[in-house]
């Protein structure tokens, strides 16, 4: 069996949730390799949870929310967007491979974008193969 | 030496008389001639603790926590008085209960670097000329300040306090030319050899002791994130990757905060370059919003703040819609 990759997409509710719901009754054809989490607002999106994503096994992680301008808190995607683009330098700073973490912006009627950007994730993480370096792996005990 | 540590002492007398602090935090001689210890003192009595330390390499206003609600004067270099306008900015101090005597920094000397010169170093003298005079096992010798001093204080940007309430007259340091000169050293390997770097230098040698975070005057949460239990963020084993994970945040919490007073480098007994981390952040905040932390006691912090047109070209979206693929 060939090795499919994981990735997790914290999605907000408002937009790129509606989005990925979009996609669905579109009948839009994307790789089956998402597992999606859905937050109130991509501001939501902490560092600790990305991180703690590849840790419990991911090979990836998305994170989407409203564009700039659309978001429904206003300005919550404005604060998310510093955030993430300090810690993108961070995590590339540490070595960790920048493109298992991707950040977006897709609206609700983003449809066929989500299902680019899936479909576009995936086969760049397929490229690199699994995460190996994040991943904690549980050690027999009592052996 | 003398006349700095009695300027110091002179100028906490006199704040502890005219009542303007019930207590003032500086420095005090150490058990080793190359370590400085952090004081308290209370009355005018006992000023004469104070001195002013070659080494003073852990962060007094870390002291202001412990003393919340009292009224504390602090010795405040350039890095002390950032990190008292950080906790300013965050609601963790009120201005009334905070006495800053600034002292411009001549920059601090590295404990390790005096320590790494002989078998046993018995005394050293610094008057904050350009040399230092070392008393060692193996005979005196003379050595230039610049090459004893901390590797903090070497990329220093702001020697000078930004916020005082009096100013204590010092030599200060100039401000580095190239204060990025060792993030840029990682930056230029490759990202194998990045992640190399980071697990040979930082997780592999981290014992998972939070020194750094317990000597870092901005982090105060009274629950950080690893003692969390629900959920669970980092695991209580040395599993490197619940310590990569630990470093990382601990780095990206301070992101548009640390005040790069290497304090949690001084603190590791493992002697990691915890400090890379945060002056990356650093750097990054700088030349991206044109930030720099503890500055201004009424500018908004790095995240609490956006402008419209902050950058967005690292979004898979913006990357795509570049490319004409949506």
């Amino acid at each position: 069996m060939s090795w499919e990759p994981k990735i997790i997409a914290f999605l907000c509710n408002w937009c790129s949730y509606a989005g990925a719901d979009l996609a669905g009754v579109s009948r839009l054809r994307y790789p089956p390799s998402i597992r999606i989490v859905r937050v109130p607002c991509s501001s939501r999106v902490s560092p600790a949870m990305i991180l703690d994503a590849l840790k419990s096994g991911a090979d990836g992680v998305l994170v989407s929310g409203c564009h700039p301008g659309d978001c429904h808190y206003l300005t919550g995607n404005l604060y998310a967007r510093r955030r993430f683009y300090m810690l993108k330098k961070l995590l590339e700073f540490a070595g960790i491979e920048p493109e298992r973490v991707q950040f977006a912006w897709i609206s609700a009627s983003e449809g066929d974008v989500f299902a680019k950007v899936v479909t576009e994730i995936t086969e760049r993480v397929k490229a690199l193969g699994p995460n190996t370096k994040f991943r904690k792996v549980l050690r027999e005990t009592g052996a | 030496m003398g006349t700095l540590t009695e300027k110091i002492r002179e100028a906490a007398a006199k704040v502890l008389t005219e009542g303007r602090a019930e207590v003032v935090v500086g420095y005090g001689p150490g058990p080793l001639p190359y370590r400085n210890r952090l004081v308290a003192v209370r009355s005018a009595e006992e000023v004469n603790r104070l001195v002013w330390p070659s080494f003073g390499v852990l962060n007094p206003a870390n002291a202001l926590h412990k003393l919340r609600g009292q009224k504390v004067a602090l010795v405040a270099t350039g890095c002390v008085s950032r990190a008292v306008v950080v906790l300013l900015q965050e609601g963790q101090v009120k201005r009334e209960e905070v006495y800053l005597l600034g002292v411009p920094c001549p920059g601090m000397l590295d404990p390790a670097k005096v320590r790494a010169l002989a078998a046993k170093v018995t005394r050293v003298e610094d008057d904050l000329s350009d040399r230092v005079l070392v008393t060692t096992s193996e005979g005196k010798k003379e050595i230039a300040r610049e090459e004893l001093l901390r590797a903090n204080c070497l990329s220093c940007r702001h020697p000078s306090p930004p916020l005082y309430d009096e100013l204590i007259e010092a030599p200060a340091r100039p401000v580095s030319a190239e204060p990025y000169a060792q993030v840029e050293e990682i930056e230029g390997l490759s990202p194998s050899a990045r992640w190399a770097w980071f697990e040979k230098e930082i997780v592999s040698r981290c014992l998972r002791c939070y020194a750094c975070r317990q000597a870092c005057p901005l982090c105060y949460c009274p629950t950080c994130f690893v003692d969390d239990s629900r959920p669970q963020w980092v695991g209580k084993t040395r599993d490197p990757v619940d310590t990569a994970l630990y470093h990382l945040v601990r780095a990206y919490h301070l992101t548009g905060r640390c005040v790069d007073c290497g304090s949690c480098e001084a603190a590791c007994p493992q002697g990691i370059p915890l400090r890379l981390l945060t002056k990356k952040l650093e750097k990054e905040a700088l030349s991206a919003f044109g930030f720099e932390a503890g500055l201004d006691p009424e500018a908004p912090l790095l995240f609490t703040d956006f402008r419209e047109d902050d950058p967005e070209d690292f979004m898979i979206t913006h990357e795509l819609k570049a490319a004409g693929k949506i």
